[in-house]
This record gives C-alpha cells, structure tokens and sequence, in this order.
C-alpha cells in the first residue's frame, strides 16, 4: 500500500473529513471493547466517549453499551454526536426509546474478549469527525485513492495551495495537481498533519 | 389573541368577513384550536374540497411573545388526501405576525360561487379582502414577489402556488420567512388545496403599528426565556448540531443505522448518502454563499437555527437548505445523489406549492412504475415540473402517491391513511412505525416527536427495553406532541428540555409566566390527550376504523436489508396506542 505524508495548513484539515463520512480503514487490535478500543487505542477520553458520542453504531446496529459491544476484524464502527428528533432520541446511547429500534440494537457478543489484530472501518459524523478526525488523520488512516481525488477535485486551488509538503513512501514529492489523479486508483495509508 | 376572524365565501356577493370573539376557543391555540374547531364545525363526512369544509390558522398560545421559538403555526381541516382530520404545522413568520395582530385563528368557510381568486389584507386597521385574479396560475415566488411591491417588505405572506389553485391534494401553503420568501411550508396533507377551494390565494398580513404580545407576570417570563434561551444555546443539538448542519444532519445517521428508505423503501441504506448529508450539504452551502449560509433561522425569536440557505451553482440563491425530510424524499428514496438536483426540486416543490415530503414519495412509486428510473434526476425534475404545469400526468402525481400508485397499478405504495411514510423505515425503527399507524393524521413522523415526556409528565415511567414499551412510548409521544403543537413553540427544543432540568424548568415557567398561571404536568397531559381525542372522534365520525391504523402489509412480510427485518408489531398491541 502507497504511504501518503501531507503536510498542510490548518485552515485545509476540514476538506480531509468527508473521508471519515464513507468510513476509513485502520488495522489494529480487536477483539477489544468498543471502549478499549476508542480510548485505549484511538485515544479519546472516557469523558468524551461518555458524554460527548451519544450515538454509535457497530456493524449498523445502534449501541447501548461501549463496555460490552466488541470491535471484531471486519467490523465497521460509526460515532456521532447527539442528534435530533424522535429518530436522534432512538438512536441514543443507552436512550429512553431504544424499544422503538430493538430489532436493530447490538445484541451481547456472546464471543467475549479475544485479543487479535485486524481491520477496523471508522466513520465520523458532525461534530465528532471534527473533534477526532484531525487526531486520525494524523495517526494515518487507509483511504481509497478515488476518494481522495474527488477532494481534490472538489477543491482544487485551495488544497493545492495548502499542501506545504508531502512525501510517498517516506521519498519527498512535489504536490502538485496530478498527484491525486495518480493516484486515484490505488489503495492509500494517508496521514495529515499540520504546519506550525 | 382575542378574536377570531371568519371569512365566508359563500356569502350573498361578495365573501363576508367577521370577527368575533373567542368563545368557546378560549385559552387555546395551535393544533388545540385547529382541531377543536374543526371537530367541532366540521362534518366529518363532508368532501374536503367542498363548501362544508373549514381552513383554520392558528398561531401557538405563545406566538407573537418575546418567547424564543414560539413562531410555529398550525393549518387545520378536513385532509384531501387523507380524508380525516389534518394539523399541518409550520415555521416562518405567520405565527408571530397574525399573534400580534390579535387573531387567534382565521377561519376560512363556505366556497365562493365562482372560480375567482382573493386575496386578504389584514392588519391595525382590518381586514380587506381583493381581487387575486392577476396572481391566478403564478407560484408561490412570484405571487409573493407582487404582494411584496403592492405591501411593502415587511409583511408577513401566507399562499398558495398552483396545486393549491388546481386543488391537488399534495398542495401545501407557504408561509414566508425573514427574508420574504415563501420558503416555509405547512405541508402535509393537501391544506393547500382546501384553501384553493375556498378561493383564496393568499393572506398578507401586516402587524405595523402592533406590539409584541405582553407576558402576564413580566418578570417571571423575562428570566425565565433567558435561562431557557441559554439552555438552547448550550445543548449539542440545539446549539451545535442543528445550527451546523441542519435536520439533514441525520442523513448519515439513519443510513448507519439502516432504516434510510432508499429507492421506495427496497432497502435501509443508500450507497450515495454521504453525497447528499449534512455535512456535505453544510460545507456547499458555506463554500457558495459563504461562512455562516448553513445556518439560519426560519423565524424571529429562533435561536436554534436549524434551516440554511442554498445558492445554486451561479451563485444565486436557489432554495432554503432543504431539511432532511426533503433531501430523504428526492434524494435516497428516488436514487438521487446529487444535492444540486434535490435542490432545485425543493425550490420547485415551494414554488408550485407542494409537499416535499408527498412528492418525494410520488416520484418514488412513479419509479417503481417504471415511469423513469431510479436515480433519474432530469427524469424527475421533468414529473415535477407537470405537476406545476397541471398536465393529466402532473394531475394524477399532484394527488400523492397512493393515487399515483393506484393508477400505475403500484403494490408497494408507502403509505398510512394515503400520507406517504417520511424519512425513517418502520422496519428498521418499530416504535416510529406504531406512530405511522396510529396517529390520527396518516403516516407523520411529527405526531410523536416530543421527546421529553417523561419530564412534561407524560405517561409516568415506561420500562423501554419491555417489547410493549414501543406501543406506550409512541402513545406518549403523541399526547405530548399534541401539546407542544398548540404552544407554537417548535418541537426541537425537546432535546435541550429532556437532557437540561434547568431548561426545562425555564419552559414551565416562560408558560406559566406568559399565561399567568403554573403549567402543570396534568394540564399537558390533558392538553395533548385532550387534542388526541377530538381528532379521534372527527377521524371515527368520518369513517376511520381500527383497519385504518395499519401500515401497508408488505411491511410485515418483505424484510428490509440489511436487518433483514419486517415490521412485527401486532394489530392488537396497535389497538391499545389510545387506551387511557
């Protein structure tokens, strides 16, 4: 997989998160708590899970319990803020309407903790892609080329000019406007971070 | 609000205007008024479209106060499309501008001899009521655009654009918003078409000279709208995500979920939805009409802020950011993707009067017939259009989808009561799917939206993890929404009440400081199942029975992907919703 360093400014971080709304791709451990692996891996605080990502959905099923849903290999996980409405109320964490969505709801894995690595689809929505993505990205995250380029594409003056260096597989490259093109069809391990 | 002003077009003449005094109605206001007064002088075997009928507006108890978010009005009737009793709500400036007025409801009657159109001037002075012939056959845009040059820029507009005139029974009626234009919609149920058929076009309403509506305990109500705006302004949904994003804001949401209906409710999830989220949406808007377009209120006294403004790609304003139900309706549903295309059919949909919600779901089942594709944008801007245009095409996807359905012999029509389903699958979301059914107002994602109902004291405590807590929970949703809607405040602050007791004490006391007295949790309750009741009595008088509070059967028997689910809530737990 093509490694993918961007340096930019910061005011081009935000152009980066619609990434996270078709989900990345991390590898990593698993067979983990959904709270082990966003705070002992991801790096967010138990306070910000508990308070702050009032909706999350393991494998499109809404969770009521982030201490006994268990991210598996091939285990797609999505993380929102509060959201509104009767559907924002049943979607809730641990809600007062989770029966209107108990056909749906994570069930208890009856597997139980296992200690194993593999690969993990995140997703972030409003707030939450705000507040964690720019910590994602800068860990690294996998991406699909064409993603990238529809950003590009999407922004093509402003991105350019805010890329202030960038390197593929650890060689220093120009950033120049068909870079994205290039690599449009490629499987890509991005990581951005900021110039200070 | 301390008259009631009627016009009657079936006057000798000319239509004849009173006004009179509460009455009876006194002390209500929203849906409360609105139901009460059709249940009350309403047949409810008339037809809808005939002079039997009754259009009443009525702006919430608070409307027109210092109260943030009291701007909601109701529209009520007997529905054309659902034949029974019809509360569309909505935003803009009517609410506040006919509460200051004095009006606490306009009632609409009889139907004049001829196919004239009115208009209705009211403001300090009166009411006159003019020939609306020059605005015949123009949309809502432009008609607002002639009002505005005769009025001033300052009045308050609510009309109707061309299904409403041809009495199509998808036909909403525009309410204008801050900036004048006709963006705000009551839209359910065909209230458009019912005021075509009394002949008017549109009110202009007028409050120069009028002062803002005075609490009765000043200072309780001053504090407490203080607390309570900040209680707003604090709170993630209200003071964050719904300013940033916007109700679409829910797009990726209900996708993740899998209860997104896409392509005439064949699946749960869309492969396009984050082209069209709120997020995305939120981004174009800022990029196009720079910082701060995705974030706008639809009335004064909004702090929330929920709705937007979208410029097409010429940088012109094309539409308001189009709420979720919208973007779901002309975007997943049909196959859409493209935030441009749903765009332009909301500003179509506002224009030529419909709703957006019914429209959606028509072009939808006219997919499924294989009139054009899924995901045929040209295809459905061109179905639109004839519904403007009032083509025998355009006549038959005006009446909503169940008509469309019937005529292009369609098994799979979303609908309850003939309202088409809004934006959440009751599949995948059971408990939304028990309101679907048994509201009285046909399928109606709104009739149980008030989600603090534990704190209004509504129902007491509900186990919900208990299969049969869905079927309570929908029950005491509904009676609290009921009572929520005849406040005209707006049902988003429900959140910041259920998460805040310190906002939620603020309401109680902005109530019961505007009213002058305590706004306990027995008078909601008694309120919304008061509400509930009258609108039951009028749907069973009008020959509703238990069968009519179902969802279509391919619900319990086709499972929706990617659940594989089915809609399994029992007929007989559904009979219960309005047991107390």
């Amino acid at each position: 997989m093509i490694r993918l360093h961007l340096h930019v400014d910061v005011s081009c971080v935000p152009l980066f998160y619609s990434l996270f709304e078709k989900g990345v791709v991390l590898s990593t451990r698993t067979g983990c708590t959904l709270r082990d692996f966003l705070c002992g891996q991801l790096g967010l605080s138990d306070e910000y899970l508990d308070q702050r990502v009032q909706t999350l959905f393991l494998d499109a099923r809404p969770v009521d319990d982030v201490d006994k849903a268990v991210v598996r290999d091939g285990s797609v996980l999505a993380l929102s803020a509060a959201m509104p409405g009767i559907l924002g109320a049943t979607m809730r964490k641990g809600g007062r309407y989770a029966a209107f969505r108990k056909d749906i709801s994570q069930h208890t894995d009856e597997c139980g903790i296992c200690d194993t690595s593999g690969r993990v689809t995140v997703k972030l929505f409003n707030m939450v892609a705000r507040e964690v993505g720019g910590g994602l990205l800068e860990a690294g995250i996998e991406v699909d080329g064409g993603d990238l380029q529809r950003i590009a594409d999407r922004y093509p003056g402003k991105l350019n000019r805010s890329i202030r260096s960038a390197r593929m597989d650890d060689r220093a490259i120009t950033p120049d406007t068909s870079l994205f093109s290039t690599l449009s069809e490629e499987p890509l391990l991005l990581s951005v971070s900021i110039a200070g | 609000m301390d008259k009631i002003l009627r016009i009657k077009m079936s006057a000798q003449g000319e239509p004849a205007v009173t006004t009179e005094a509460l009455g009876a109605y006194a002390g209500l206001g929203g849906r409360a008024m609105t139901s009460t007064i059709v249940a009350k002088e309403v047949p409810p075997t008339c037809h809808p479209l005939g002079a039997a009928n009754k259009l009443v507006i009525a702006p919430g108890l608070l409307s027109g106060s210092a109260a943030a978010m009291s701007g909601r009005i109701s529209v009520g009737c007997k529905s054309p499309l659902t034949g029974g009793i019809k509360e569309a709500n909505s935003g803009g400036q009517g609410a506040q501008v006919m509460a200051r007025l004095g009006y606490a409801a306009i009632i609409l009657e009889g139907m004049p001899a001829n196919d004239s159109l009115y208009k209705v001037f009211i403001n300090k002075e009166g009411v006159k009521l003019e020939s609306a012939d020059d605005l015949k056959g123009l949309g809502n845009y432009a008609t607002v655009d002639k009002l505005s040059a005769q009025y001033g820029e300052k009045v308050a507009c609510i009309s109707i654009g061309q299904a409403g005139e041809m009495k199509m029974s998808a036909a909403s009626i525009a309410f204008t918003d801050m900036e004048q234009r006709p963006t705000r919609h009551a839209g359910r149920g065909g209230v458009g078409a019912v005021m075509g058929s009394k002949g008017i076009k549109a009110i202009i309403l007028d409050d120069d000279g009028m002062k803002m509506r005075k609490p009765a305990e000043a200072e309780k109500f001053k504090a407490a709208n203080k607390i309570f705006v900040e209680g707003l302004r604090k709170h993630p949904v209200t003071g964050e995500g719904l300013p940033a994003f916007g109700t679409n804001v829910l797009t990726n949401v209900v996708n993740e979920a899998g209860g997104y209906p896409t392509n005439n409710f064949k699946t749960g999830q869309f492969a396009g939805a984050s082209n069209i989220s709120g997020e995305t949406q939120a981004a174009l808007e800022n990029e196009r009409g720079g910082e701060g377009s995705a974030t706008h209120g639809c009335h004064r006294g909004c702090v929330i802020r929920c709705s937007g403004t979208f410029y097409g790609k010429n940088g012109n304003f094309l539409t308001k950011q189009p709420e979720y139900e919208t973007v779901w309706a002309h975007g997943g549903n049909c196959g859409i993707d493209n935030l441009d295309v749903i765009a332009q059919l909301d500003r179509m949909d506002d224009d030529f009067g419909v709703d957006t919600i019914e429209m959606g779901a028509t072009i939808g089942v006219a997919m499924e017939a294989g009139l054009i594709k899924f995901g045929d944008s040209q295809g459905a801007i061109k179905l639109v259009q004839e519904v403007g245009d009032g083509t025998p095409l355009g006549r038959i996807l005006g009446n909503g989808a169940a008509v469309t359905g019937q005529c292009f012999g369609v098994e799979r029509v979303p609908v309850v009561k003939r309202q088409s389903m809004p934006a959440y699958d009751p599949r995948a979301v059971q408990g939304i799917g028990v309101t679907y059914a048994t509201t009285t107002m046909g399928a109606d994602h709104t009739a149980g939206y008030a989600v603090a109902t534990n704190l209004l004291g509504v129902g007491g405590n509900v186990d919900a993890l208990k299969p049969e807590g869905q079927v309570e929970l929908s029950r005491n949703l509904q009676i609290a929404t009921a009572a929520i809607d005849s406040t005209g405040m707006c049902l988003f602050i429900a959140f910041a009440i259920l998460d805040q007791p310190e906002t939620f004490n603020a309401l109680v006391d902005l109530v019961g400081g505007f009213i002058g007295q305590p706004m306990t949790a027995d008078d909601v309750t008694n309120l919304g199942k008061s509400v509930l009741k009258s609108e039951r009595a009028f749907n069973q008088a009008a020959g509703f029975t238990a069968k009519d509070d179902r969802l279509p059967d391919y619900f319990k028997n086709e499972a929706l992907a990617p659940h594989n689910v089915t809609f399994g809530v029992k007929d007989e737990e559904l009979d219960t919703v309005f047991n107390w």
